[in-house]
């Protein structure tokens, strides 16, 4: 081993270790987002216990929204300016977006259903297409990434999905406002402030903390993960061409 | 409650799976 793969090599270890040390910091954050969710914020009078499940779902959609505006920005670099490191950051982001969006979709059947004993195959909701659709179109990014020949064509058909994906994004915010289905409007940016006690609203607030923390780990570990990949198609493409005829000997 | 218990066992095993499933790649790509 040269002396430059060897200090190449230390340096990746160490970077892993500290992105493992931060995975462990968000784990033990996550844990006080549990303490603030089941200990610190008081039961709610009307819906009881099922309540609680409002702090990870609202952070976990705020969360899954700011991955997408990484996306964006990432694709954008890329279609802009050709950036690689934006192309990754996309590709990184669109992964923790998606877990995001399925905890979100997920935390939000489970509880309207026996607060509105609520069947999603007979009532129509626009909260639940709209994210429904938000959930496929990033699927689909990191689909056309997987099954499309790695190369430039690649990222910009993906960057290109991470722009006009995003239209979705307000679509859902703003979803419960212009259709007034069946999921509550807003409750934290009501108008006149949070419709909520103030110890409901710092619980929420730490989760939040907590999340965005969790969610920002994963970017990094996921962007580190995806490197490697990339490292790893570049060297079986230099092999390819270096097993390949040269051209004067063809 | 049972709602309730059950939209957490959901969300901690989907990010807690990602999150390990996301670190065991990250040390085992550097074995490659």
């Amino acid at each position: 081993m040269t002396e430059a793969v060897r200090i190449s090599a230390d340096l990746e270890r160490a970077e892993n270790r500290r992105l493992t040390a931060l995975a462990g910091a968000a784990v033990a954050g996550m844990l006080v987002a549990g303490w603030a969710i089941f200990v610190y914020a008081p039961q709610d009078a009307l819906q009881g216990p099922v309540q609680r499940i409002f702090y990870l779902h609202v952070a976990s959609a705020v969360a899954a929204f700011g991955c997408f505006a990484v996306v964006l920005l990432g694709s954008v670099a890329f279609l802009w300016r050709g950036s690689l490191v934006g192309d990754r950051l996309g590709r990184a982001a669109a992964h923790v977006g998606l877990v995001f969006t399925t905890v979100t979709f997920l935390m939000g059947v489970v509880w309207a259903k026996p607060i509105w004993n609520w069947d999603p195959t007979r009532t129509w909701d626009a909260r639940l297409t709209s994210t429904a659709a938000l959930w496929v179109i990033y699927a689909g990014y990191l689909l056309v990434r997987r099954f499309a020949p790695p190369g430039r064509t690649a990222m910009r058909l993906a960057a290109v999905v991470g722009v006009i994906g995003f239209v979705d994004v307000p679509v859902v915010y703003f979803s419960v406002e212009w259709w007034r289905t069946l999921h509550p409007g807003p409750v934290l940016t009501a108008s006149g402030g949070p419709a909520m006690p103030a110890p409901m609203v710092v619980a929420y607030l730490v989760t939040q903390l907590a999340v965005g923390f969790l969610c920002g780990v994963l970017v990094a570990v996921q962007y580190r993960v995806q490197a490697r990949r990339d490292a790893a198609v570049a060297r079986a493409v230099a092999a390819q061409l270096e097993l390949a005829p040269a051209p004067e000997a063809r | 409650m049972t709602y309730l218990i059950l939209g957490y066992v959901i969300a901690v095993v989907i990010l807690g799976g990602f999150l390990a499933g996301s670190l065991v790649q990250l040390h085992h790509r550097h074995h490659e």
